[in-house]
């Protein structure tokens, strides 16, 4: 589903986010990306929704290389990859399903077909109820909920979350955990930056460890490596 | 292709909805906007019927201008007449024999001099009197009646139409230049207000580009937005406008009871059209500079 081959990154400014970097994600994998602040977590997820372009080898997503895409070929990627943010990226004057309805209004979708999606999607986040109240009168679990809801809308195949509880308490935090597993059970790929130690201990999922902007260690059901910041 | 049409017209409601929903949430930033387009609007109108004005009464005047031609004692008059009447430009020409001349002059005269005895010859000289279709044309057609034989000199309103011709050129010269300064100052108030509404929804903007809309579909709401501008300037510059010109046309016929000006209803029209056009072009074309460079500065390429 995803493969990076090769892969480094080197910002205007002189930082190397990343080193020839190699990685592969099947489909429907659930796959956390862990590391010290600054090791290239961000920058590898940016890399693969194409907000950034390596200097030196290919970012494929389902066999595409994104590297090589057009400006008119990245609304296609970008309608296949939901992205889920630690600030939420909520749009502060609309309604929490204007919210979740504006990535399908975007694309011209039909009113009822709108009207459904955006339902089913706020149910399987449990903010149904919710439904008409603006961002700012909702908690920051609520409010990354729906930022989750917004990203699954579309039922993109590749769900990407750069620390998706990086702002929550341990018990919200959990439920957005249990929310990304029932997403992944429906078959979407999942890649999941994250600092939070006791999460990736307890999931007993894959773990690809960056420092440096290098990968340097890749278990298959590991938990938080020992050392890592 | 009925799928990809219908997605076309939601897509285009999406854009009014938006347009519309950035026009009323951003309120004191587009009353700026609109305030600009309506001043600059009003003075460019305003400029335009100025020149406009003065064009027709250049015309007017033009029109009352008449070259006299003298003929020569040993010229032929009606030769001569016949043959200005064939030169380009010329509308009519109408003989005065000196005897009708001799007899006018008396006429007026007569309570001031007596004539009889004063003089035994008449001295005046036969005289044609040209019309000209195009007041524009008086000084070439006048040089061409000059240079015919049998002219002994000719006689027209040749000051009063050059100073005119020197208004009018400073006007639409003046006219031009405030012009032009003016719609570059709309369009960096437009832009610069415009980008501050984009500013403000960078991050709609960041979150359009991230569920994949297309960039051209970005830009759209924002387009319209400055087109709304341009529209809401126009209205409210016509509605200044309008009664103004009524009120101009009123003061300036009792100024120069002479001179027909039509209150063409026509002219109107045709210049608030033009008003819309640039109105909604100037408004468009800010936010589409604006768009651009924040669309530039976000997608990091």
């Amino acid at each position: 589903m995803i493969r990076l081959k090769q892969v480094s990154k080197i910002y205007p400014s002189g930082v190397r986010a990343l080193v020839s970097l190699n990685l592969e994600i099947g489909p429907s994998e659930f796959v956390f990306l862990v590391g010290p602040s600054g090791a290239g977590k961000s920058t590898m997820l940016k890399l693969l929704y194409r907000s950034e372009i390596p200097t030196a080898g290919q970012v494929l997503v389902g066999g595409v290389d994104i590297g090589k895409l057009s400006i008119r070929q990245l609304p296609g990627l970008r309608q296949r990859i939901g992205v889920v943010f630690q600030d939420y990226k909520l749009l502060p004057q609309r309604t929490v399903s204007e919210n979740v309805a504006f990535a399908l209004k975007v694309l011209g979708t039909s009113r009822r077909e709108i009207d459904r999606r955006t339902h089913s999607a706020l149910d399987l986040v449990g903010l149904r109820e919710q439904a008409d109240l603006m961002p700012g009168q909702l908690s920051g679990g609520q409010q990354q909920r729906v930022c989750l809801a917004r990203a699954i809308v579309n039922t993109p195949p590749v769900l990407l979350c750069d620390e998706p509880t990086g702002n929550l308490d341990p018990e919200t935090s959990w439920d957005i955990m249990r929310l990304l597993t029932r997403i992944n059970q429906h078959g979407t790929t999942i890649v999941v930056a994250t600092h939070n130690k006791m999460i990736v201990d307890s999931m007993r999922r894959r773990v690809v460890t960056i420092d440096g902007g290098r990968l340097i260690l890749d278990q298959p059901r590991g938990g938080y490596p020992v050392g890592v910041g | 292709m009925p799928n990809r049409v219908l997605t076309f017209w939601r897509q285009a409601g999406f854009v009014a909805e938006e347009a519309v929903a950035s026009v009323t949430r951003s309120g004191w930033m587009s009353g700026i906007v609109v305030i600009t387009m309506t001043v600059s609007l009003l003075i460019l109108g305003g400029i335009w019927q100025l020149s406009d004005d003065l064009y027709a009464l250049t015309r007017a005047v033009g029109a009352k201008v008449e070259i006299m031609a003298f003929v020569a004692q040993d010229g032929d008059t009606a030769q001569l007449a016949s043959a200005i009447d064939e030169l380009p430009g010329v509308a009519s020409t109408q003989i005065i024999t000196k005897d009708q001349a001799w007899q006018q002059l008396q006429q007026e005269m007569k309570s001031q001099v007596d004539f009889s005895g004063l003089l035994q010859d008449n001295p005046l000289p036969d005289t044609i009197r040209v019309k000209v279709q195009d007041p524009a044309d008086v000084a070439p057609v006048a040089d061409k009646i000059q240079a015919l034989p049998g002219v002994e000199g000719i006689n027209y309103g040749h000051d009063l139409l050059a100073k005119l011709e020197q208004i009018m050129a400073f006007v639409q010269m003046a006219g031009l230049l405030v012009v032009g300064a003016l719609m570059v100052a709309t369009l960096a108030v437009t832009g610069n207000t415009i980008r501050l509404t984009v500013q403000a929804r960078r991050r709609e903007i960041e979150i359009m580009q991230l569920v994949g809309a297309s960039a051209g579909f970005i830009h759209w709401p924002f387009l319209l937005e400055g087109m709304i501008f341009g529209l809401m300037g126009t209205l409210l510059a016509s509605g200044l406008l309008v009664p103004w010109r009524s009120f101009l046309l009123i003061r300036l016929q009792e100024l120069f009871p002479f001179v027909p000006i039509d209150a063409d209803g026509l002219a109107m029209v045709r210049l608030l059209s033009y008003l819309l056009l640039v109105g909604m072009g100037v408004g468009a074309l800010g936010s589409l500079f604006s768009v651009r460079r924040h669309l530039v500065a976000a997608s990091g390429q």
